[in-house]
């Protein structure tokens, strides 16, 4: 091997590892950059708050748990507010509109905070959010004032339960005593009800196969009462249109009588034989004079 | 032992910078790359076994992000202590001003940074396919996305200056006039014990005054 051989042979492998080098350097920038969203074009959006804890750049921005893109520069204002800019990728744009807000969420008790953007419905089909547009912050409600309202709640909802276990303690054993009282009765009370009722029943069923006879009974002399009925109905039918004619000649001769009683009546009337039998005094005063 | 000791010959070689920068990058070989990324493979498997059983991490993202966040976070001290090692030699053997070391210092602090992606590639390679589920693409994009740009930054910033660090303690070592075989191993043996502590005291403080205050920025 001569030495120019030599020497020429790990340039050309230094070469070959400082291009492997150079192109994994590209490598990590290109999936740093894509992961980073450096590619895509984006809108910036801010908001402001009073407080800036638990924010800090870098951390996502999602909506509907979905993660959007993130907090870019956290300020603080001369009027001690705090500034926040957000990077929300372009895709998304159009989910968020004047009536989203930003809160800060977090993923389950312990995970990662997120700023979390409520999607606008009415956005859609609306010119999109502009760049620079500042959304309204609303805050959490804080840990620690939690804690402490669920401290100043404890002694009472000790009170309560205390009071509770008391009662408990000295009303439910009455109570039970009770319950247990109440149902021996019942129980008792059941039992004579049912053999009231298994007497009841016999006597029932007596009473009700009397009926059924008598039912019977009665039908069947319905039956008969029936035919001799529709019998002396055509007997009476029979009769009636033969003695018809005597009872029509019996009637014009009953007529015939009547009108004569009634002229003899009338004659009579008329008579001074009647009038004397009314007046005694009176014709016989007329008949002296 | 005694020939990797040797100094290397001087007569022969021009002492312009851009020749003497083109040197060392010559020694990029795959001896070298070959051990970078073997440690990054080692030291990766390691980790991620000593997160599983003893520590019984059992989310498979949880681990595979742990293991690649810490292994670089020491990665610049590991490729820059295994430069050292293998660029030690030469370092002791040229004695030169301080005023003409810069050729060496930047010389080192690339070939660190070159070392360092090796090794970082080699980690991610091998947490995705120790925990692999399917898709070793899709995992080592998401591992790669997983990086943070300016921790990212500032991992190949360190290397690149903890490189030149210790290419900085073995020249101001090999300014020192004794000579031979033995004097050579002692200067070695110094410039690594130098090294290791400088680094280790760089990181330290790195870790407790940069990082915080890169991180309450915000």
């Amino acid at each position: 091997m001569t030495p120019t051989a030599a020497q020429r042979r790990p340039g050309l492998q230094s070469l070959v590892f400082l291009a492997g080098a150079v192109g994994l350097l590209g490598l990590f920038v290109v999936g740093i950059a894509r992961s980073n969203s450096w590619l895509a074009p984006s809108v910036r959006l801010q908001f402001r708050t009073l407080d800036a804890a638990g924010l800090q750049t870098g951390m996502a921005v999602r909506i509907s748990g979905f993660a959007v893109g993130q907090v870019r520069r956290i300020l603080l204002q001369p009027d001690a507010q705090v500034l926040v800019e957000l990077e929300l990728r372009d895709p998304y744009r159009s989910m968020v509109g004047r009536r989203s807000r930003a809160e800060l969420a977090q993923v389950g008790l312990l995970g990662d905070s997120y700023i979390a953007i409520t999607p606008d419905p009415a956005a859609v089909g609306q010119p999109p959010i502009g760049d620079g547009e500042t959304l309204v912050f609303t805050s959490r409600p804080d840990l620690e004032d939690l804690l402490a309202e669920v401290a100043s709640s404890r002694i009472p909802l000790q009170r309560a339960l205390s009071s509770g276990l008391n009662l408990a303690e000295t009303r439910l054993p009455r109570s039970l005593d009770q319950l247990d009282q109440t149902l021996a009765a019942t129980r008792r009370l059941a039992t004579r009800l049912e053999a009231d009722t298994q007497r009841s029943s016999s006597e029932l069923n007596r009473t009700l196969g009397a009926t059924r006879a008598l039912a019977e009974r009665l039908e069947s002399r319905a039956d008969g009462t029936a035919a001799d009925l529709s019998a002396l109905i055509r007997r009476l039918e029979s009769t009636e249109t033969q003695t018809r004619p005597l009872l029509l000649q019996t009637l014009r001769e009953l007529t015939t009588m009547a009108a004569a009683t009634n002229r003899l009546v009338k004659t009579l009337n008329e008579s001074w034989l009647f009038k004397l039998i009314e007046q005694p005094g009176d014709l016989l005063r007329d008949h002296l004079r | 032992m005694g020939a990797i000791l040797a100094p290397a010959p001087m007569a022969a070689v021009s002492d312009e910078p851009i020749p003497r920068l083109i040197r060392r990058f010559e020694r990029l070989d795959g001896r070298l790359v070959a051990t970078v990324t073997g440690t990054g493979v080692v030291v990766c498997l390691g980790f991620i076994e000593l997160l599983r059983s003893p520590l019984q991490q059992l989310s498979r993202l949880t681990v595979e992000l742990l293991a690649v966040r810490t292994l670089l976070f020491l990665g610049p001290l590991l490729v820059s202590l295994l430069l050292l090692l293998r660029d030690g030699p030469r370092l002791l053997g040229e004695r030169r001003s301080p005023g003409s070391w810069g050729p060496e210092l930047l010389a080192s602090g690339l070939l660190s940074i070159v070392l360092l992606l090796y090794y970082m590639a080699a980690v991610i390679l091998t947490a995705s396919l120790t925990l692999n589920q399917g898709d070793v693409v899709a995992e080592v994009g998401f591992l790669v996305g997983q990086l943070e740009p300016a921790r990212f930054a500032a991992t190949l910033a360190r290397a690149g200056l903890y490189g030149a660090i210790t290419a900085a303690i073995c020249l101001q070592q090999g300014r020192r006039s004794s000579a031979g075989a033995m004097a050579m191993a002692s200067r070695l043996s110094r410039s690594f014990l130098l090294g290791l502590g400088m680094l280790f005291c760089i990181d330290l403080l790195w870790t407790i005054v940069v990082d915080p205050l890169r991180l309450g920025g915000s």
